[in-house]
């Protein structure tokens, strides 16, 4: 008997522990809410204290904030601070994990998107605020963090990069009908017929077709080697080059490495036994400085035109300026452009982080924009609204490039051909396509 | 009247378990943890095959990515690209477990030990690079999309929470499937293998066929685990079945105890969940978990479920040596 | 006939990094029965000391930057051998070993990534320079690694035949309770080894840096090539590691003559599975793994 008495006190100590397991979890859920929304708070309360020195006396922090923001209203009535329940944008993003570094800088990129449209007013009068989870450029993981986000009363979701976990989480987007904005470049995406989802980089078919074009005709290439990556990446440009220079007919040889390849000489020495005169590039940054440093070593001076990587600020930390001089790269934009809002955003990216602003910052910083705009067009934060807002973007002068969605979802349309001179990509062309293309 | 409380003390603590699995999703409103649930009790089918191989006979299998993947795309393949029945993807998906259990098993009856884990890597390595680049049949990184939805008898477990509910119908015949091997004569001779295995042979068991089963066993349960992953999912792609998947499903083993069928249910549950609860500390969370698990590992080598073992547990819960062994088994 | 001799030169450089990769385990395997599978985190943590600590943070000349980076691993090293190799080896079952090192390896991996950041980036103009004869390119680094595996070989001999302590390496390497026995201390011991190995993955980590940059995944690869290159040649021995490390080196650089690059890694793998299958003591044969 007594036995059996301990017996129930272990199932009872069991079943205790694991309702504090999962008490636990919806504490963890609250408390990092809570803690967010109060460090706002007090950031908030902080920065008007700040501005109020003078006039404001020692009062209770909420009294205080309200009363501040009233008085504000009147006296300064054409800069407006954004107030009211905030608006908050999912970000699905790799924070840890094989490639941490993009994760951090679309951290930046959208903290300072988000930072400057909150000091503007907001969006429809409502702050905006992020909710970032971490994808681990995996998959699974990826759907866990998109899951978490789509319950978590967001409006829309950024993210995520990689085009394998971006098909691994647009059905979640469709069954929830929330709109996900993407730099996924695979143009197989976009043909899934997923309205929830919105592409804010240019598809690969484009960037492909213009370095293929752009071998052809600038650079009089005759047979044309092409080292891709085999991930859905590399194989979804290799498809657009292929396809562009069957019609052209010209002669081509393709090499592909697996991610992560350190050794690229069987690659390059194929290509070389082949008689290439021009090779086009595309992959990630690592094994992308692989390619770059043992092309220079082992066919030196061969004309190259790389995918977006070679202006890639990680892949420039990666060579030395020697191993790609010269080379060309077909990029999403470049922080030449001569507009107002590109010049603005490169000496606000360097005041605030320290760094030259580089494809994944810039992305999902006009990202941010595309969405409030689309959010105050729509004129509230209803999911179908805003989807429907998104869809009719039409002429949006972002900092990257003019925003034009089409029935796709594709909503950039243009790409910037730079060379590459002592590092620095120079400009030397934008090009344009149409939009229903 | 003994015997009936001793019954009833040894069914206790599975209702118990049962009942909170059953009543769960009613407080969870979240989908995001029902999802969350339901990859854990996928993955604590896969760790209750790890079980057979590496808990019981003392084999450390690194290469249950590669088995758990070739579930999945078995699965994934028939289901989408030739339209077959997703039961039938699963038996195939089985039948291909039997075939991986005897490939991986048969280098067993030659070598053992660090050998043997060399082997399961290498298997692993393999099988994810070949996924990734025999295009034409895999889809390569492309992964493979629309993997459709399991459906019972006509209904449709589309949701994460039918999912749920009929995992753990899965969980529970997987378990005690598990059990009744455990504590039955194959289940002894796996032990048998780990302590001593030339006393094994010398009493006239043929090692290499106890070896062999307990492989079989091991890729049959992970391919079903798989399958129900792909099913899942719904999408899966080559990137995910790393080195990195076969240690955690190690790490699940060991967290919970090697060797014990409740074990891989607590480790299962607790190496899925965990990294999500600990999202809050952001950038560092991934550190702080793998800071416990190591944690762990150094104070508990034989995981929670020995953690009754320990001095001050016993005295707090006043048990005997006695009542130790049971639920260990 | 260019391209072949290109892909041997590739092939020796690889190879000779193989050899030195399973060098830095066997040493472990030897003293302690037990296998380190966070080495290849070992090497990465490596590169970073010297990259991102010696040379980008206090800018110092490469050889001190070197030598301080050896003796930060070997402190590191036997750090690790206390707190984690030797609570574990009494354990009886090498599960616990492959779990502890496991989680050691992403604890190292994530504080890599908390310390010096999560970018990639390259030692500038460390041996980054070429030279050519003939139609072929010997990059610099490639011609560094040969000869310092070769210094390394002769220390290595030297050390482990002459000194004293070398001698007690052995020795525990041969059996562990004869020499308890015989008045060696097993545990310092295998600190020693430990921190041995850890210098090793420096050394590593260092000579990579300039082909694979400095970057939390730069030894991903090579560690897993590295085990089958120890099988190859002879599990857990100094020589089946440098038979072993050349063989798949070169083998896998020929294979790109006759077969697509994307399968190049597998070469490795199926060597390593073909061999444990054929013949599990390697190519040298020896039959002296009762270990297991």
């Amino acid at each position: 008997m007594k036995k059996s008495i301990k017996q129930m006190l272990k199932g009872v100590a069991i079943f205790c522990s694991i309702v504090m397991l999962f008490t636990l979890i919806s504490a963890c859920n609250k408390k990092s809410d809570d803690t967010a929304k109060k460090e706002k708070e007090t950031e908030a309360a902080e920065k008007e204290a700040v501005e109020e020195k003078e006039s404001a006396e020692k009062k209770e922090v909420a009294e205080k904030s309200e009363a501040s923001e009233d008085k504000k209203a009147v006296e300064e009535s054409d800069k407006k601070e954004a107030s009211g329940e905030p608006i908050i944008v999912g970000v699905c993003t790799a924070m840890t994990g094989s490639s941490p570094l993009d994760g951090e800088r679309t951290k930046q990129g959208v903290e300072l998107a988000v930072k400057e449209i909150n000091a503007k007013g907001g969006v429809l009068g409502r702050p905006l605020e992020l909710m970032i989870e971490d994808d681990q450029n995996l998959a699974n993981v990826a759907v866990n963090a998109t899951n978490k986000l789509m319950n978590s009363n967001i409006v829309a979701q950024l993210g995520p990069q990689k085009s394998g976990n971006t098909k691994a989480v647009m059905g979640i987007a469709k069954e929830n009908g929330i709109p996900i904005l993407v730099g996924s470049t695979n143009p197989g995406l976009a043909d899934e017929g997923n309205e929830y989802l919105f592409r804010i980089r240019a598809s690969d078919r484009l960037v492909g077709q213009t370095a293929a074009k752009f071998a052809i005709e600038t650079l009089n290439a005759k047979k044309i080697g092409i080292l891709f990556n085999n991930d859905d990446y590399g194989m979804g440009a290799k498809g657009a080059i292929e396809s562009y220079l069957d019609t052209a007919g010209l002669e081509y040889v393709a090499e592909g490495h697996n991610t992560g390849d350190k050794d690229m000489t069987g690659q390059i020495m194929k290509l070389k036994d082949a008689g290439v005169d021009t090779i086009i590039i595309w992959t990630h940054a690592p094994e992308c400085a692989v390619v770059a440093r043992q092309l220079k070593e082992l066919l030196p001076g061969i004309p190259v035109v790389s995918g977006p990587t070679y202006t890639n600020q990680d892949f420039l930390n990666l060579v030395d300026a020697a191993d790609i001089e010269g080379a060309y790269s077909v990029a999403d934009f470049s922080v030449e452009k001569d507009t107002p809002e590109m010049k603005a955003y490169v000496a606000a990216c360097d005041e605030e982080y320290g760094i030259v602003p580089e494809l994944f910052s810039t992305t999902y910083y006009q990202g941010i924009y595309i969405l409030a705009d689309a959010i105050e067009r729509a004129g509230s934060t209803d999911h179908d609204a805003v989807r429907q807002a998104l869809s009719e973007t039409k002429d949006f002068n972002g900092v990257m490039s003019a925003v034009n969605c089409n029935a796709k979802g594709e909503m950039v349309h243009e790409v910037t051909v730079v060379v590459l001179e002592n590092k620095v990509p120079v400009m030397k062309e934008i090009v344009k396509f149409d939009v229903d293309e | 009247m003994g015997l009936k409380m001793q019954k009833i003390k040894k069914i206790a603590p599975i209702i118990i378990s049962l009942i909170i699995a059953l009543v769960l999703p009613i407080f969870v409103k979240n989908n995001y943890y029902v999802t969350l649930l339901d990859q854990a009790l996928v993955n604590i089918i896969a760790v209750i095959g790890l079980n057979f191989i590496t808990g019981l006979t003392g084999q450390v299998n690194l290469g249950m990515a590669g088995i758990f993947a070739a579930g999945s795309y078995t699965s994934a393949l028939l289901t989408t690209k030739l339209g077959v029945n997703c039961w039938l993807g699963l038996i195939a998906s089985i039948i291909v477990g039997i075939i991986i259990g005897y490939v991986l098993g048969y280098p067993s009856l030659r070598i053992k030990g660090i050998y043997l884990t060399l082997t399961t890597i290498g298997f692993g390595e393999i099988m994810r690079l070949l996924l990734t680049n025999m295009v034409n049949i895999t889809g390569g990184t492309q992964g493979v999309l629309g993997i459709p939805s399991l459906s019972l008898f006509g209904f449709e477990l589309n949701t994460p929470r039918r999912m749920y509910f009929f995992l753990v119908a899965v969980v529970c015949l997987m378990a005690w499937i598990a059990i009744r091997i455990v504590k039955g004569r194959w289940g002894r001779e796996f032990k048998a293998v780990l302590n001593d295995d030339t006393a094994l042979a010398s009493v006239g068991i043929d090692i290499s066929k106890v070896k062999l089963n307990s492989f079989i066993l091991c890729s049959v349960f992970t391919c079903v685990a798989g399958s129900f992953y792909a099913h899942l999912m719904g999408y899966i792609d080559p990137s995910d079945y790393t080195f990195d998947m076969s240690t955690r499903f190690l790490m699940m083993l060991m967290l919970g105890g090697i060797g014990s069928v409740p074990g891989s249910i607590i480790g299962g549950s607790i190496i899925t969940i965990l990294p999500e609860i600990l999202r809050f500390l952001k950038e560092y969370y991934w550190l702080v978990f793998s800071v416990i698990i190591l944690i762990i590992i150094l104070v508990l080598p034989y995981g929670l479920v020995s953690i009754k073992d320990l001095p001050f547990v016993r005295k707090l819960f006043g048990l005997n040596k006695n009542s130790l062994g049971e639920s260990n088994e | 006939m260019e391209s072949f001799l290109q892909l041997l030169v590739s092939g020796i450089a690889f190879g000779c990094i193989y050899t030195l990769v399973a060098i830095e385990y066997s040493v472990i395997y030897q003293a302690s029965g037990l296998v380190n599978f966070s080495h290849g985190q070992w090497i990465t943590l490596g590169g970073f000391v010297f990259g991102g600590t010696m040379i980008r943070q206090f800018n110092m000349h490469y050889i001190p930057a070197m030598l301080l980076s050896l003796v930060v691993m070997g402190i590191f090293g036997a750090l690790v051998a206390k707190g984690i190799f030797n609570p574990l080896r009494h354990l009886p079952n090498n599960l616990f070993v492959v779990l502890g090192t496991v989680m050691l390896g992403k604890i190292i991996i994530e504080l890599c990534r908390i310390i010096w950041g999560a970018s990639a980036f390259r030692i500038e103009g460390f041996l980054s320079d070429t030279v050519k004869i003939g139609g072929i390119v010997f990059p610099e680094v490639y011609i560094w690694i040969v000869i310092i595996s070769v210094i390394f070989l002769v220390v290595q001999a030297i050390l482990f035949q002459k000194t004293k302590l070398g001698k007690a390496m052995r020795c525990v390497a041969s059996d562990q309770k004869a020499a308890a026995l015989m008045g060696i201390n097993v545990n310092r011991n295998i600190i020693i080894t430990v921190a041995y190995s850890a210098i090793i993955c420096a050394i590593i980590g260092i000579l990579v840096a300039p082909i694979f940059n400095v970057d939390i995944n730069m030894a991903n690869s090579i560690s897993l090539k590295g085990f089958a290159a120890g099988v190859v040649g002879g599990f857990g021995t100094i020589g089946g590691s440098i038979v072993g490390g050349l063989v798949i080196g070169i083998i896998e650089n020929m294979y790109l003559m006759i077969g697509p690059a994307i399968y190049k890694d597998v070469v490795a793998f199926v060597a390593l599975i073909i061999f444990l299958l054929m013949k599990p003591t390697g190519l040298l044969g020896k039959n002296q793994q009762k270990r297991s």
